[in-house]
């Protein structure tokens, strides 16, 4: 039941492999963040349509910022950083899936 | 935390400021401390391999909580003749460059801390950072190579036995 309870905190549009995997990521990175081709590549997200739909969703639900940074001067990439409600957000799913597989054990 | 004092020593010798709001600043300064510790230079700095390469999040606490060392060069310690001379070597092959550095470090990283034969790290470098050409990818891991593998004495000798024929030959035209 406590895992039935719990997951009434969470944000069910977080629950997509993509997203999931974007999330771990950027949590552990904190405030230097990764870029749009870092993340694609980096965790084998699939095309590009595919990686910025999933970034801008989560960036819409507040829980990423990206900003625009130089690279050797002449590219703009984009820089995506987890934000503290990002932060909060994944450690409750941690902790819920924290409590499934204690559950199965 | 690890020895931040002696990572601003570095950026020092290499007469460059890590201003911690500047991407390509911190890109240069993480792979420059992973590939000389790579050479044996202690920081005590854990590099994991993350999803921007090889990468220390405790070096990132210390570029933040130190800010002001790092961009004014302050740490109030020196590096050894021998370790200015480890970084200086470094320097002239990336020459800052955070592409050539981060294909760099993270082949050097796979290749010495996950083991991984020099086929398969290229495999994993072009996997996760196919977004770079193939040439800066090929200059990149020569450079890596150069800087953290010496050649030994084996190595020396089939060097020379196998180029051996080739300069007799191609003195011995320049006789003619």
């Amino acid at each position: 039941m406590q895992i039935v309870d719990y997951s009434g905190n969470l944000n069910s549009k977080l629950f997509s492999l993509n997203r999931m995997k974007i999330m771990w990521a950027l949590s552990e990175l904190g405030e230097d963040g990764a870029t749009a081709r870092q993340i694609k590549n980096g965790l084998n997200i699939g095309n590009d349509g595919s990686t910025y739909s999933n970034l801008n969703a989560l960036v819409e639900m507040g829980y990423l910022r990206m900003e625009k940074v130089s690279f050797e001067t002449k590219d703009n990439l984009e820089l995506y950083v987890i934000t503290p409600a990002g932060l909060e957000e994944w450690n409750k799913i941690k902790i819920w899936l924290d409590m499934l597989v204690c559950e199965g054990e | 935390m690890g020895d931040w004092k002696k990572a601003v020593a570095v950026f020092e010798e290499m007469a460059f400021p890590v201003n911690c709001n500047k991407f390509e600043e911190k890109l240069i300064a993480q792979k420059t401390i992973c590939l000389l510790q790579l050479k044996g230079m202690d920081f005590d700095y854990p590099f994991g391999m993350y999803v921007r390469g090889s990468y220390s999040p405790t070096l990132t606490r210390d570029y933040y909580e130190h800010r002001e060392e790092f961009e004014n060069l302050t740490a109030g310690v020196s590096l050894s003749d021998e370790e200015k001379g480890l970084v200086r070597t470094l320097d002239h092959l990336f020459g800052k460059s955070p592409s050539l550095l981060e294909i760099g470090a993270t082949y050097a990283y796979i290749v010495e801390k996950m083991h991984l034969s020099p086929v398969e790290a290229f495999r994993v470098i072009k996997e996760t950072k196919g977004f770079y050409r193939d040439t800066q990818i090929a200059r990149a891991i020569s450079k890596a190579k150069q800087f953290l593998f010496e050649p030994t004495e084996n190595d020396l000798e089939w060097l020379k036995q196998e180029t051996g024929p080739m300069q007799r030959a191609s003195l011995k035209s320049m006789r003619h």
